[in-house]
C-alpha cells in the first residue's frame, strides 16, 4: 500500500535577491553612503534627473556616484562622467532590469569612501525592477508627462514600490494635453500618505524639493 | 513577468529538496506568490508544465495560493491588512500602500515572497 504524504519545505525563491540587497545595503552604509534606486519609464529623464540633482549636492560639497544601468551601450554613462559625477557603467545585456548581483559587481569597481551619495539609475521598465530591489536606502520612480496621463493606472506596482514618485517635464504638459492632476489622482489613491513630485529638470522647477524628499 | 526563470529556480530547488526522500511519484507542488510581485499564477502554472518535462515532477500539479498583504504602520502601529482601491479605471483591485486606519507610512510585512510550501507524495 502507498502512502501520499506531505513534506514541508518553506522556501522563498525570492529570498537570493532580497539577501544579496541586504548585503549591499549594509556595504553602502558602512561606508557612510545614501543610495537612491532610480527607475522609470525609459525617456522619462532619469539620467538628467541624476544630473542635475548631482550637480545640486556636489555644490553643497557632497560626493556623488552613479551606476548606470543600461540594456547595452555607454550613453548614459558618458552623460554621467561628462557630468563630473563618478560613474560606474553597468550593462545587464538582455536584462530588463538591474538586481542585487549585478549591483554588488558594480560597486566593486568604486571607491566607496571616496562616496557620499549614490544613484543606481536602472533599466529603463515600469515593471520588471519593481520585484528586484538593489539594497538602497530609497526607490524613486520618474515618469513623465510625453507618456500620457495614465502611467501609474497602467503600472501601478512599480509605484507601490517605490518609496517617491516623481512626474517629470511638467513644463510641456500643456503641449501634450496632459492631465497632471489625474496621474496624480491615482497615485495618491493607492499611497495616500504621499505626494507626486512635479519637477521639471529642463527649468529647475521642484527639484529643491525632490531633494529635501530624498534627505539632504 | 520572469516566471519562467523563477520556475526553473523552483522546479530545481524541489528536486533538489526530494533527493532527500524516498518518493515514488510527486502529485503536487504547494506555492504562495504574494500579491505584490509582479508573478502571474496563470504563467506560473504554463512555466511549471515546461519546467518539468522529464523530471520526477513531470505531470504533477502545481498549487497556487495568494499570499496576502500585511503592513505595520510606522504612526500608529496598526498591523494587518490594507484597503484596495476598486476603481474601474486600474481594471483590477489594486492594493493601497498606506495605512488603513490613520493614512499613514507602512512597512510591508507580508506579500512580497514567492514561497514553495509543500509537497504532497506518493511514499515508495
Amino acid at each position: 500500500m502507498h502512502k501520499i504524504t506531505e513534506i514541508g519545505m518553506e522556501l522563498d525563491v525570492l529570498s537570493e535577491n532580497k539577501r544579496l540587497a541586504h548585503r549591499n545595503h549594509h556595504h553602502l552604509q558602512d561606508h557612510g553612503v545614501r543610495s537612491v534606486d532610480v527607475m522609470g519609464s525609459i525617456g522619462a529623464g532619469k539620467t538628467a534627473l541624476i544630473i542635475r540633482l548631482a550637480e545640486k549636492l556636489i555644490a553643497k560639497g557632497l560626493r556623488v556616484a552613479a551606476i548606470a544601468g543600461d540594456v547595452t551601450g555607454e550613453d548614459d554613462f558618458k552623460r554621467m562622467r561628462n557630468a563630473g559625477i563618478l560613474a560606474v557603467n553597468c550593462n545587464t545585456g538582455k536584462e530588463c532590469h538591474l538586481d542585487a548581483h549585478m549591483v554588488e559587481h558594480a560597486l566593486e569597481g568604486m571607491d566607496l569612501d571616496a562616496v557620499d551619495v549614490l544613484f543606481i539609475e536602472n533599466v529603463g521598465n515600469l515593471v520588471c525592477p519593481a520585484d528586484f530591489p538593489l539594497g538602497t536606502d530609497l526607490r524613486m520612480v520618474v515618469i513623465s508627462v510625453t507618456e500620457g496621463d495614465d502611467m501609474v493606472r497602467k503600472h501601478p506596482d512599480i509605484f507601490l514600490h517605490s518609496d517617491l514618485a516623481v512626474l517629470n517635464k511638467v513644463d510641456v504638459a500643456p503641449y501634450v494635453d496632459m492631465d497632471i492632476s489625474l496621474v496624480e489622482n491615482d497615485y495618491m489613491s493607492i499611497r495616500r500618505d504621499r505626494i507626486l513630485h512635479r519637477i521639471s529638470v529642463k527649468n529647475g522647477d521642484g527639484l529643491e524639493e525632490l531633494l529635501g524628499a530624498l534627505g539632504f | 513577468m520572469h516566471e519562467v526563470s523563477v520556475m526553473a529556480g523552483i522546479v530545481e530547488a524541489v528536486l533538489k529538496h526530494l533527493e532527500n526522500y524516498d518518493v515514488e511519484k510527486v502529485e503536487e507542488v504547494h506555492l504562495t506568490i504574494g500579491e505584490l510581485t509582479n508573478l502571474g499564477a496563470d504563467q506560473m502554472v504554463f512555466a511549471y508544465e515546461i519546467v518539468t518535462r522529464g523530471t520526477a515532477l513531470e505531470g504533477s500539479q502545481l498549487v497556487i495560493e495568494p499570499e496576502a498583504i500585511a503592513v505595520s504602520c510606522r504612526s500608529c502601529g496598526y498591523q494587518g491588512e490594507v484597503d484596495y482601491v476598486e476603481n474601474e479605471e486600474f481594471h483590477n483591485s489594486i492594493p493601497v500602500l498606506s495605512c488603513p486606519r490613520c493614512q499613514g507610512s507602512v512597512d510591508v510585512v507580508s506579500g512580497k515572497s514567492c514561497t514553495v510550501r509543500s509537497m504532497r507524495v506518493v511514499e515508495r
